[in-house]
Formats: C-alpha cells, sequence, structure tokens
C-alpha cells in the first residue's frame, strides 16, 4: 500500500513540477522562440533591410579583389597588416567587407569595386529582432540603466533556458509512464494532445538548442570558480583553459623586407578550392602582404562534414604563400580535438552557420510547431482553469489575457516593426529608437486590447488580422521604395514575409468568435460523444 | 525532533510542491551540478582543457535535471540528503583534489 502511495505522489508531483515551472517560462521560452524564429533568417534580413546590400550576387573566383584591397591600403587610417577579407556569400551577405580586428569594416560592392554607404546603426532590424531572441531587450544606451537590463535581460532568458530544460526532461518522463492515446472529445484534451504530440517528435532539437543557449546566457558567466580550480588557482578567466583547445593561437609572422609581387587573390581562391574541394570558403586574412613571404590564409566550412564544423570553433583552413600559390599548412575539419566536435554538434542546430536555405526552413518549420506547443501548453492549463467555473460564468483569467498579448499580440507588433523599416526615413535621427519605441508600444498596446477585449478569441481574431496586413504593408512599402529585385534572397524574404501575412489572414478568418463556435472548431461535431 | 518529523513525514499530496522542496531544488541543483562537473576539471589528466568545454557546455543541462531529481524526493528530508550527500562526497573529492 504504501509502495502504491509513493509512486501515485511521485507522479503527481512530476506532473505538477513540469505544470508549474510551465506556466513559469512558458512565456519568456515564447518570446524567444518566436523572434528566434526571425533569427534563423537573420542573414537574409539583415540583406533585405539594408538598401545598400540590394545588388547582384556574384561567383567569388570571379571578383577583382585588387580594386578594392588598393583603396583600404591607401587610406593611412587602416591598419594594414592580417587584413580580413570576407567573402560575398557568407551568412547571406551580397557585399564583400574589408575588416581588421582593431578597426571598423568597409563594405564594397564586389562587381563594380565601390565602396558602400553601409547604413550601419540607422538600420539593424535583424539585429535586434536576434537579440529580442536572447534576452537583450533593453540596450537602448550604453549608460547604467541599457547595460543593467540588458545583463538582466540575459540572465533571465538563461535560467528560463534551465527552467525549460528541466520541464523538457521531466515531460519526456510524463509521455514514457503515461500514455495519451485517447481520442480527444473535448478542446483541452486535444490541445493535451497536440502539446504532447508535437514535443515527442522534437523535443531533441528542442533541448539541444535551449541547451547551447543556456551556455550562451549562464555558463560562461558563473565560471570563474571553474577557472580556479582547473589552474591551480592561477586562471580566474576560463579563457585561459578553453581557449588553446577552441581557439589555438596562431604564430605570428615578421614581415620579410623585400617586397613581392603577389599573386591575383581569386587565383590565390581557385587554387585553394584545387586542393580542398570540400571548402566553401568564406574568409581570407592577408598576412604580410607585398611582403616576400606573404601568407594568404583561407577559412571555410565543410559541406560534407555538419555537426562537426563551420560554426564558432572549427573553421577549416589552407595557407598558401601568396607569392607563387605554394601549400603552407592546411587543418582539416577532422583535425581538431574530440572536445571541439562537442562544442560544435551542441551549438550546429543554433547556430546554423553555413546552412543552406533548405535546412533553415526545416529548422525554423521545427521551431514553429514547439511554439504552437508551447501556445498548446498554456491553452490547456487555462482549459483547466476554466472548467472550474464549469460554464457558469464566462470565463476571464489575467494569464489568459496576459498570454494572448504575449503569445499573439508579438505578431503585430513584430509587423509595426518590419512597416517601419520602410516608412521611416534612413537619414532620421535615432531611426532605430523610434523604430525600437514604437514597436515596445505597439506590444504594450496589445496588453491592453487583451484586457479590454472580453472575448480572448475576437482579440486573438483582431492581432492576426493586424499582423497578416502588417506584414503584406511591410513587403508592399518595401517594393514602393527600392523596386522589386527578381531572382534574389531580397526577393525570398519579400515572398516569405507575403506568405506570413496570408497564413496569418487566413488564420484569422478560420479563427471562432462565438462561445458557442470555439468548441466545434477545435474538435469537429461526428467526433463528440 | 519536531523539525526532523516535519521533514520526514510525506505530504499528503503531490499537488504542491512547496517553498522547501523548491528552494533545496533550485540552489542544491546548482551547488551540487557545478561541484560535480568541477571534479571532472580538477584532476590532472590530459584532457583537461577538453573536460573544461565539456563541463562548461553542459553544467546548464546537469543543473536542469540534477533539480528535477532533487524535486522528486519522497519526503522533504529525502529532497534535502539528494542535495547533503552527493555534496558532501564531491566537496571531499575536490578537497583531496585540491590538496
Amino acid at each position: 500500500m504504501n509502495e502504491i502511495n509513493a509512486s501515485k505522489l511521485w507522479k503527481q508531483r512530476l506532473l505538477r513540477l513540469h505544470v508549474a515551472l510551465g506556466m513559469v517560462v512558458s512565456l519568456v521560452m515564447y518570446i524567444s522562440v518566436f523572434f528566434g524564429i526571425f533569427a534563423i533568417f537573420l542573414p537574409y534580413l539583415q540583406v533585405w533591410e539594408k538598401p545598400s546590400r540590394h545588388i547582384e550576387r556574384t561567383d567569388v573566383a570571379q571578383i577583382d579583389y585588387e580594386k578594392m584591397l588598393h583603396q583600404v591600403l591607401e587610406d593611412p587610417n587602416f591598419p594594414k597588416n592580417n587584413l580580413l577579407i570576407t567573402l560575398p556569400g557568407t551568412k547571406g551577405e551580397t557585399a564583400l567587407s574589408i575588416s581588421h580586428r582593431f578597426s571598423a569594416p568597409r563594405f564594397f560592392n564586389p562587381i563594380s569595386g565601390e565602396t558602400l554607404q553601409d547604413e550601419g546603426a540607422q538600420t539593424q532590424l535583424a539585429s535586434f529582432l536576434n537579440k529580442l531572441h536572447y534576452g537583450k531587450v533593453l540596450d537602448f544606451d550604453k549608460e547604467l540603466f541599457g547595460v543593467a537590463f540588458s545583463f538582466f535581460g540575459r540572465l533571465l532568458f538563461g535560467f528560463m533556458a534551465v527552467g525549460v530544460m528541466s520541464i523538457v526532461i521531466s515531460g519526456v518522463i510524463l509521455i514514457i509512464i503515461f500514455s495519451y492515446k485517447n481520442k480527444p472529445k473535448t478542446p483541452q484534451a486535444l490541445f493535451s494532445r497536440l502539446h504532447v504530440k508535437i514535443f515527442t517528435w522534437v523535443f531533441p532539437i528542442f533541448l539541444l538548442i535551449t541547451l547551447s543557449g543556456a551556455f550562451m546566457n549562464l555558463s560562461l558567466l558563473s565560471s570563474v570558480p571553474m577557472a580556479k580550480l582547473a589552474s591551480d588557482g592561477k586562471e580566474s578567466r576560463i579563457d585561459a583553459i578553453i581557449g588553446p583547445v577552441l581557439f589555438p593561437k596562431e604564430e605570428a609572422l615578421i614581415a620579410s623586407s623585400e617586397t613581392a609581387v603577389m599573386l591575383p587573390i581569386k587565383t590565390l581562391i581557385a587554387k585553394a578550392q584545387t586542393l580542398n574541394p570540400q571548402i566553401n570558403f568564406q574568409q581570407v586574412k592577408l598576412i604580410n602582404w607585398n611582403a616576400k613571404n606573404a601568407q594568404i590564409e583561407l577559412k571555410g566550412y565543410d559541406v560534407y562534414k555538419p555537426f562537426l564544423n563551420g560554426g564558432v570553433f572549427n573553421k577549416p583552413s589552407l595557407t598558401l604563400s601568396a607569392v607563387d600559390g605554394s601549400l603552407i599548412s592546411e587543418q582539416k575539419a577532422l583535425d581538431r580535438s574530440w572536445s571541439v566536435f562537442f562544442a560544435e554538434a551542441t551549438f550546429f542546430l543554433h547556430f546554423l552557420a553555413g546552412v543552406d536555405i533548405i535546412s533553415r526552413t526545416l529548422v525554423a518549420l521545427v521551431m514553429v510547431a514547439s511554439a504552437l506547443a508551447i501556445g498548446f501548453g498554456v491553452m490547456l492549463w487555462l482549459e483547466k482553469q476554466a472548467k472550474k467555473f464549469d460554464e457558469r460564468i464566462p470565463f476571464y483569467h489575467w494569464m489568459a489575457k496576459f498570454s494572448l498579448s504575449i503569445m499573439v499580440g508579438a505578431i503585430p507588433a513584430t509587423g509595426v516593426l518590419f512597416v517601419l523599416q520602410w516608412l521611416l526615413p534612413f537619414d532620421l535621427a535615432d531611426r532605430l529608437l523610434w523604430q525600437k519605441g514604437l514597436f515596445y508600444n505597439a506590444w504594450l498596446a496589445t496588453l491592453f486590447w487583451a484586457f479590454y477585449r472580453f472575448n480572448t478569441y475576437q482579440a486573438a481574431k483582431e492581432f492576426l488580422a493586424l499582423g497578416g496586413a502588417l506584414f503584406i504593408g511591410s513587403v508592399l512599402l518595401h517594393w514602393f521604395t527600392l523596386g522589386f529585385f527578381p531572382l534574389s534572397a531580397i526577393l525570398g524574404v519579400d515572398l516569405w514575409l507575403l506568405v506570413l501575412g496570408i497564413v496569418l489572414l487566413w488564420g484569422s478568418r478560420k479563427l471562432p468568435c462565438q462561445p458557442e463556435a470555439v468548441a466545434s472548431f477545435w474538435i469537429k461535431k461526428e467526433e463528440r460523444a | 525532533m519536531n523539525l526532523y518529523r516535519y521533514l520526514a513525514t510525506p505530504e499528503p499530496n503531490g499537488k504542491k510542491i512547496g517553498f522547501f522542496r523548491i528552494i533545496t531544488a533550485i540552489f542544491g541543483g546548482l551547488v551540487l551540478s557545478y561541484l560535480s562537473l568541477c571534479v571532472l576539471v580538477a584532476f590532472d589528466s590530459p584532457f583537461k582543457n577538453d573536460f573544461a568545454v565539456i563541463a562548461l557546455l553542459y553544467n546548464t543541462l546537469m543543473w536542469a535535471a540534477v533539480a528535477l531529481w532533487i524535486a522528486l524526493a519522497p519526503t522533504k528530508l529525502g529532497a534535502l540528503l539528494r542535495f547533503v550527500l552527493p555534496t558532501l562526497i564531491v566537496v571531499s573529492i575536490l578537497g583531496w583534489l585540491y590538496e
């Protein structure tokens, strides 16, 4: 008897922990997933948002690099040694950039070789969406307020990620010990079924992405005691311990005093490509350029070894002599220490570095499913709360209103962000601040509207319709301001936003409004007993 | 003795988690998971730096798992012991290694 009771208590407690923790963190997790879906398409959005990047794509082996390199080398204020050339096509970027560790990058049109007028801080739509994704939400300034609150946001999102991992583990145990096989007959049962079914399929991906997120927001902050322990108290920065493994130091090469004629960079790239045809080159480093011992280091992503390279830590490279193109050294994708592959594999699904549009879309769809599943989890809880009133009085719960505003209200608020991208003039002072401020105000307005509208479904319908109209509007405004760009990643973003807008409008039309219609919307008549 | 009885008596049902379990799970889980991964880093091995990478990567996952394990103890005393006993073991290993 005691044994049975203990087991019953254990199961009760497991479910209770899953639900309670879920209600605490679900909204923050939803925000992270929602903006994360936009962040998956960050490379394409980054090009879409900037008028200066509306240029055609080029083949990296056909570019006349010297034309641009000369402009940089002639600038007396720009450092000369170890210049980094980021090739067009890297992370979706259409421009070619020449940068240096100690200098702001300069951007060029790879076809004409002209300097681009980079918009800089005037437009950072994609990067703002990315910051919303990991909790750096209030960095309006570099003063104490902005710094303190973006730090707080990162910690909050980090703790949320740990909570989510607990929820995933408990959820997996719940799926194993309980059977969720009944045919759903009430909306509550349907939400439960959808929540369980979706997460049964996607939880490994979801867990891996959450884990790498928690690492980025928390682990590096908490690493001081571990660094002390690992180094017998000598180091307090973990970089000193893991740095040599993750980022091996390169030895500096002293420039020869004799000068020599360099081979054209496109010839060197073509040569490196024949030496290792598997690498997709992304960045080129010029060491001691124009000296007799000049070298060129080409880094990239080995497309045949996903999960093991290309992210942050492992970038296969080739170093060639720039004078005669002979191979000096080579680092292949699998030449690194085993823990580097662990790190790469953990981060691969999160960063999706070097990954093409199809894989990105697949991951984005998985995350859309996860966002819906989180939403169904919250709706399941709300249905249970509503049951307490047994339909005697209409259900009005603050959590319903609050989560409506966070989950559905985020859609029109983001739509405002996209519309403002093309509505605000690009030379407006503090453009980004206006954009962010109006976005937050729009989101807050959805909270008021959610509380004002008694019928939650009606408010949701209105938010979806407004969001759909705004996303479609942002595409039309884009075409109106900058014209139509056939067959490019830019048009891809336009189409993607159009489809999103249409889906939102369709969803708004389909969603029921009257309380009587709600139950029959979720459960078809014939299925109800 | 009263305190012992309070801690050792199982709650009548699992529908309320309670402040004691929450605090023990969150902070106990953090201390235990962090220190046990420190063991990986503290002893001398050829893979010391690699282990540091692994420990940093997975300490949040371990925190999540350990906190859940502690919170699911049959009694409050059980939860406390699930935190205290392994932590004592881990701390003594660390002390022995660090000598």
